[in-house]
C-alpha cells in the first residue's frame, strides 16, 4: 500500500474506529476529528514535498493493481499536477470546515464527525483515481455522507434538498455509468482488450463517430455536478438547506470534481466530440455566467446569493475548459482552486454569523462593520477575491480563461462571448458589493446585531490561513500554474488545428 | 436396482423429503414449546442436503433423463438451501407462525424447497411441473398463516387461485409441445431446435412453449402476470416473504436460462427470425416490469408491498439479462446471472428477516421507521446496507451485480434496455431513499419494536457485511465459483 493510498483511506479508517467511542464525550470527538483532518492535511503537503515539480503531467505515486480481473478493472491511483492540487485543496477545506463546525453542531456529533471524514476519503479518491470504474465508485460515495450532512444537519426543508441532491445527481452518474459501460464494449471490439484505466483508455482511441453520444452520456454527470446553467436548479435548494461545513465542502469541493472530471476524463477520451460539443457548451456557460449573476443579484437570502454566484464562477470555469486552449484550461484548473478558496470562505463566514442570528436573511444584517471588525475585514477581503480584484486569487484565473477563450480556435465569434462573459464579472462586482453594503456598512440597523460576537483568536487564525492563500495566490499566481498542466492539452490543441484547417 | 450411485446423486432429494417427515412426525410427539428443537433438526436436514449437493459432479442424467445434474444447477441448488437454511435459522420464534404449528410450517418450507429442487434440476417438463407444484402449493398454505387474519387468508386464496391458473396454463402448455413434437424433454426439445426441423415446427409447438413460458413469468411476477407480488407480499409474514421472494425466483431463473438456451444462435438480427420475437418480447416485458416496479412503488406505504415492488423491478432486471442471452449457454451466462441472484437474495433475506423481527408487534410501513437509527442503530444499519445494495449504489454489492448485468446486455447489443433499466434505477432510488431518510435523516421516535434482541440478529448484520464485501471485492465470488 503506497503512501497516496494511505493518505486515501486514512480519515475513513480513523473515522470508522470514532463510531466506537462513546457518544457522550463530545469534546474528545471533536479534538480526535480534528487531528485526523489536521493528520490528513499534513499528508497532502507531504505528497508537495516528494512532487517532482519538473514533471507535472506525469501521475505520479501511480499505483494499479487487479481489482476486477475479468472485467479489465484495476485499482489504480496516482496524482498529477492538478490531482495534487486537488487533495490540498479537499484536506485543507475539511480541516478549517470542520474546525469553525465545532460550536455549530451540537447534535450526533460522531455521525457528523464520521460523515466529514468518509466524504474527504471519498473526494480525495476521487481526485486520486485513474480507473473510471475507480473514480465512479468515490463519485458515488460522495453522496451518502453528503446526504447525512444536508439531512440530518440541515435548514427546515432539508428532506427535500436532500432528495433533490440525491436524486439530480444519481441520475447523472448514471448515465456516466451507461457510457463507461459502451465505452469498455467498444474499446473489446475494436481492440479485443478490456480495461477501464484512464491510461489504457486513452491509449485505444475511439472512433470519432462513436465519441458524441459517449461524451453526452459523460457531460450529463459532469454538468449536473458543475452545475452548467440548465442543470443547476439543486444546487441552491441543497446550498441553502445544507449545514456550514456541507456548504463549504459542497461549493469547495464538490462542484470542482465536475470540472474535474471533464478535465481528467472526457478531454482524453473524447477529444473530436469535444471540438464538436464545444460551442453549444461555450454558449451555456456563457448563459450561466450572467444567469447566475443576475439571480445572485436579486437573492434576499445571503446562502442562496452565494450560491448563485457559483453557478456563475462555474460558468466561468465551463467556459475556459470548452475553449480547448491551454491558457484557458489552465485558466479553468486555476479557477477551480481559486472560487474552492474564496467561496468556501463566505460560506464559513455565513455559517459563523448564522449561528449566532439564525437567520440568512440579508435586511436582517446592518453596519455590522463596527460591532465585528475582524469578521469584516476578513469578509471584504473574501469578497475582493471572490469579485476577481487584481492581486487576489479570483482575478488570475477569470483573466486566463478570458484570455485564453480570445484566442481559442473553437469560438467563432469570441468579440461577442466574451463580451458577455466580461458582463458576467462586472455583475459579479454589484452583487458582491451589494451584499457587502448591506451587511457591513451603515448605521446598526437592528439593536440585537450590537451583541454580536466577533471571531475569537482560533477561528482567526483559521480565516486568516484561507485570506493568505487567497493573496499569495494572487501575487504569485505562477507557485500553481506552474504545475496545473495536464497531460492531454497538447493533442487536443494539435486535433483542433487540425480540425479547423480541415473546415478551411 | 438401485445403485449406490444413483443413491448418491438423489440424495439431496432424500434428505429434505425425509426432513420433512420427521419433522411432521415429530410435531405428534414433542410439544410445541420445544420449538429448538424443531429448528435444529430442520437445519440438520438442510446441512445434510447442502454437503450431498457436493457429490455432484459432472453433468449427469439421472433418472432415466427425468433429471439433469450439472454444475451450474448445483449452484444454484446450493444457493436455494442456504437460503432456507438462513430462513429457518431467523424465523422469530414468538410469532405465530412457529409459535402455533412449528412442524408444520417447518416441514412445509423443507418440502417446498425439495420442490425447488426438482424445478433447477429438471430435464423434463412434467418433471418440472412437479416440481413447480411443490414448491407453489406449500407456499399458498404458508402466506395465508400471516397475522392479519382477514388479508393473509385473502391474499393466499389470490395467490392460490392465480398460481392455479398458472400450472393449468403450463399443462396445456406442455399438452401443446408434446403433441407437436412427441417429446417432453429438454434436451431432446434442443435437438430439435438445433436442427434444421425446427423450421418446420408446427404453430402449435409456438403456442405451447409461450404457454409454458407464460406460466414461469407468472412465478418470477413480471409484467404482465405482477399483480398478485404487491398483495401476497403484504399480507404474507416476513419470514415466508423472505422465503418465497428467493425461492421461486432462484428456480424460475435457473429453468428460463436453461429453455431459452435452446433457441438458435441470431447471426445477424432479423425480425422474422424466430428468436428476435422472443428477444423483443421478453425486451419488451423486461421493460415494463422495471418500469412498472419503480413508478408503482413510489406512493407504497407498507414496507413489504413496496419490496414487492421492488422484487418486480429487480426481476424486469433479470428479465431483461435473459431476453439477451437467447442461444447462450450457461457458460456465458451463468456467472453474471448468478452473481445478480446471489446479491438479491442475500439483500432480500437481509430486508424480510429485519422486517419479520418486529412485525407481529406492529406493521412495519415506511413511516414507522422514523428515527430508526437512534433507538436500534445496529438493525438501521441492515436496513441500510439491504436498501443501498438493492438501489445499486457503490460499494454495495448490489452496484456491482447491476454493473455486470448491464455489461453483458450492451455488449448483446440492448442499450436500449439498459437505457429503461438506467431510468428504472433512478425511479426506485427515490423510494428506498425515502425509507433510509426516514430511517436516518428524519427526527421521531420509531415504533419498530424486536421481539428478540440477541444474538440471531448478527447473523442477519452478517449478510449485510456480506453485501459490502461482494462490493469491494466480488473477486471472492468469481474465484470461488471458478
Amino acid at each position: 500500500m503506497s503512501f497516496l493510498s494511505l493518505q486515501i483511506f486514512f480519515p475513513f479508517l480513523c473515522g470508522m474506529l470514532l463510531l466506537f467511542l462513546p457518544s457522550s464525550k463530545q469534546k474528545y470527538i471533536w479534538n480526535i476529528t480534528i487531528g485526523i483532518a489536521a493528520v490528513t492535511f499534513l499528508m497532502s503537503l507531504m505528497l508537495w514535498t516528494q512532487f517532482d515539480f519538473l514533471i507535472p503531467t506525469i501521475f505520479q505515486w501511480e499505483e494499479r493493481f487487479d481489482w476486477i480481473q475479468k472485467y479489465g478493472v484495476y485499482y489504480h491511483i496516482g496524482v498529477d499536477g492538478l490531482g495534487l492540487v486537488m487533495v490540498t485543496l479537499s484536506s485543507f477545506l475539511t480541516l478549517i470546515a470542520l474546525y469553525l463546525s465545532r460550536n455549530s453542531i451540537q447534535k450526533r456529533v460522531k455521525e457528523f464527525a464520521f460523515s466529514m471524514l468518509m466524504l474527504e476519503t471519498a473526494m480525495i479518491g476521487t481526485f486520486c483515481a485513474l480507473d473510471l470504474f475507480l473514480f465512479y465508485v468515490f463519485w458515488e460515495i460522495v453522496l451518502l455522507p453528503m446526504c447525512i450532512l444536508i439531512g440530518v444537519y440541515g435548514g427546515e426543508k432539508r428532506m427535500y434538498a436532500t432528495k433533490k441532491f440525491f436524486v439530480y445527481t444519481l441520475f447523472g452518474s448514471l448515465f456516466m455509468l451507461v457510457g463507461l459501460i459502451a465505452l469498455y464494449n467498444i474499446n473489446m471490439t475494436n481492440h479485443g482488450m478490456v480495461s477501464s484505466s484512464l491510461v489504457d483508455m486513452t491509449l485505444m482511441k475511439v472512433p470519432a463517430s462513436q465519441q458524441f453520444w459517449l461524451l453526452i452520456a459523460f457531460l450529463l454527470a459532469f454538468l449536473i455536478k458543475v452545475p452548467v446553467f440548465p442543470f443547476h436548479t439543486w444546487l441552491p435548494l441543497a446550498h441553502v438547506e445544507a449545514p456550514m461545513a456541507g456548504s463549504v465542502i459542497l461549493a469547495g469541493v464538490l462542484l470542482k470534481m465536475g470540472a474535474y472530471g471533464i478535465l481528467r476524463f472526457a478531454i482524453p477520451l473524447f477529444p473530436d466530440a469535444m471540438i464538436q460539443i464545444a460551442p453549444w457548451m461555450i454558449a451555456l456557460s456563457v448563459v450561466g455566467i450572467v444567469f447566475g449573476a443576475m439571480m445572485a443579484y436579486a437573492q434576499s437570502d445571503i446562502k442562496k446569493l452565494i450560491a448563485y454566484s457559483s453557478v456563475s464562477h462555474m460558468g466561468f470555469v465551463t467556459l475556459g475548459i470548452f475553449s480547448l486552449h491551454p491558457t484557458a484550461l489552465t485558466g479553468a484548473m486555476f479557477q477551480l482552486v481559486a472560487h474552492g478558496l474564496s467561496t468556501g470562505a463566505l460560506f464559513l463566514m455565513i455559517g459563523y454569523i448564522y449561528d449566532q442570528k439564525h437567520t440568512r436573511e440579508m435586511s436582517q444584517y446592518g453596519g455590522i462593520a463596527s460591532v465585528m471588525p475582524r469578521y469584516t475585514v476578513i469578509f471584504f477581503v473574501t469578497t475582493l477575491a471572490a469579485i476577481g480584484l487584481p492581486g487576489l486569487c479570483g482575478f488570475v484565473g477569470e483573466f486566463l480563461i478570458l484570455m485564453g477563450a480570445f484566442q481559442s480556435h473553437v469560438i467563432s465569434s469570441p468579440v461577442v462571448i466574451i463580451g458577455i462573459a466580461v458582463s458576467g464579472v462586472v455583475l459579479g462586482a454589484v452583487y458582491m458589493l451589494k451584499l457587502f453594503e448591506h451587511m457591513f456598512l451603515g448605521p446598526v440597523t437592528n439593536e440585537k446585531n450590537q451583541k454580536l460576537k466577533d471571531y475569537k483568536w482560533g477561528q482567526l487564525i483559521a480565516m486568516g490561513a484561507l485570506v493568505i492563500c487567497m493573496v499569495y495566490l494572487g501575487i504569485r499566481p505562477n507557485s500553481l500554474l506552474q504545475i496545473l498542466k495536464i497531460q492531454h492539452v497538447q493533442p487536443v490543441e494539435i486535433s483542433v488545428v487540425k480540425e479547423v484547417r480541415r473546415v478551411q | 436396482m438401485f445403485s449406490s450411485d444413483i443413491l448418491i446423486q438423489i440424495s439431496p432429494y432424500l434428505w429434505l423429503t425425509a426432513g420433512a417427515f420427521v419433522v411432521l412426525a415429530l410435531g405428534l410427539f414433542v410439544q410445541n414449546e420445544k420449538k429448538p428443537l424443531f429448528v435444529l433438526i430442520t437445519c440438520m436436514f438442510l446441512l445434510l442436503s447442502i454437503l450431498s449437493m457436493f457429490c455432484i459432479g459432472d453433468p449427469v442424467y439421472i433418472m432415466n433423463g427425468l433429471l439433469l445434474h450439472d454444475k451450474f444447477g448445483c449452484w444454484f441448488a446450493v444457493l436455494l438451501l442456504v437460503s432456507l437454511f438462513v430462513v429457518v435459522m431467523m424465523i422469530p420464534y414468538q410469532t405465530k407462525l412457529v409459535a402455533e404449528y412449528p412442524s408444520a410450517v417447518l416441514s412445509l418450507l423443507l418440502m417446498s424447497a425439495c420442490g425447488g429442487l426438482f424445478m433447477i434440476f429438471s430435464n423434463h417438463l412434467v418433471v418440472f411441473f412437479v416440481g413447480l407444484e411443490l414448491l407453489s402449493i406449500p407456499l399458498y398454505v404458508l402466506v395465508g398463516l400471516g397475522h392479519h387474519k382477514g388479508k393473509s387468508s385473502e391474499a393466499s386464496f389470490k395467490y392460490f387461485l392465480l398460481g392455479a391458473v398458472a400450472a393449468a396454463v403450463f399443462i396445456y402448455g406442455t399438452a401443446l409441445i408434446w403433441s407437436s413434437t412427441s417429446s417432453m424433454r429438454i434436451d431432446e426439445l434442443f435437438e430439435i431446435f438445433r436442427s434444421p426441423l425446427y423450421q418446420t415446427l408446427p404453430k402449435t409447438f409456438w403456442f405451447g412453449l409461450s404457454l409454458v413460458v407464460v406460466s414461469l413469468l407468472f412465478k418470477l411476477g413480471v409484467f404482465p402476470f405482477h399483480f398478485w407480488i404487491p398483495d401476497v407480499y403484504e399480507a404474507a409474514p416476513a419470514s415466508i416473504n423472505a422465503w418465497m421472494s428467493t425461492a421461486s425466483k432462484i428456480a424460475v431463473v435457473g429453468v428460463l436460462i436453461r429453455l431459452f438456451y435452446m433457441f438458435p444462435v441470431l447471426d445477424s438480427f432479423e425480425p422474422e427470425h424466430v428468436t428476435s420475437k422472443w428477444m423483443i418480447t421478453m425486451g419488451v416485458f423486461s421493460i415494463f416490469s422495471m418500469m412498472w416496479g419503480s413508478i408503482g412503488g413510489l406512493y407504497q406505504k407498507d414496507f413489504k408491498r413496496l419490496l414487492g415492488y421492488s422484487t418486480i423491478s429487480h426481476m424486469g432486471y433479470v428479465l431483461m439479462f435473459i431476453s439477451s442471452t437467447f442461444g447462450k449457454s450457461y457458460d456465458e451466462t451463468f456467472e453474471v446471472l448468478f452473481f445478480y441472484l446471489c446479491i438479491y437474495v442475500i439483500a432480500n433475506l437481509v430486508m424480510f428477516l429485519l422486517i419479520s423481527q418486529s412485525e407481529e408487534k406492529q406493521d412495519v410501513t415506511v413511516d414507522n421507521c422514523k428515527g430508526l437509527v437512534t433507538s436500534h442503530p445496529v438493525i438501521a444499519l441492515g436496513f441500510a446496507f439491504g436498501l443501498l445494495s438493492l438501489a445499486g449504489l457503490p460499494p454495495f454489492a448490489g452496484f456491482v451485480a447491476k454493473f455486470k448485468l448491464f455489461y453483458f446486455v450492451i455488449g448483446q447489443g440492448g442499450i436500449y434496455l439498459v437505457i429503461f433499466a438506467i431510468l428504472s434505477s433512478i425511479i426506485s432510488v427515490v423510494y428506498y431513499f425515502r425509507i433510509l431518510a426516514n430511517m436516518f435523516l428524519e427526527d421521531g421516535h420509531t415504533t419498530f419494536q424486536v421481539q428478540q434482541e440477541g444474538r440471531r440478529i448478527w447473523l442477519i448484520l452478517f449478510l449485510a457485511f456480506l453485501l459490502i464485501l461482494f462490493g469491494i471485492l466480488p473477486q471472492i465470488v468469481q474465484n470461488w465459483l471458478f
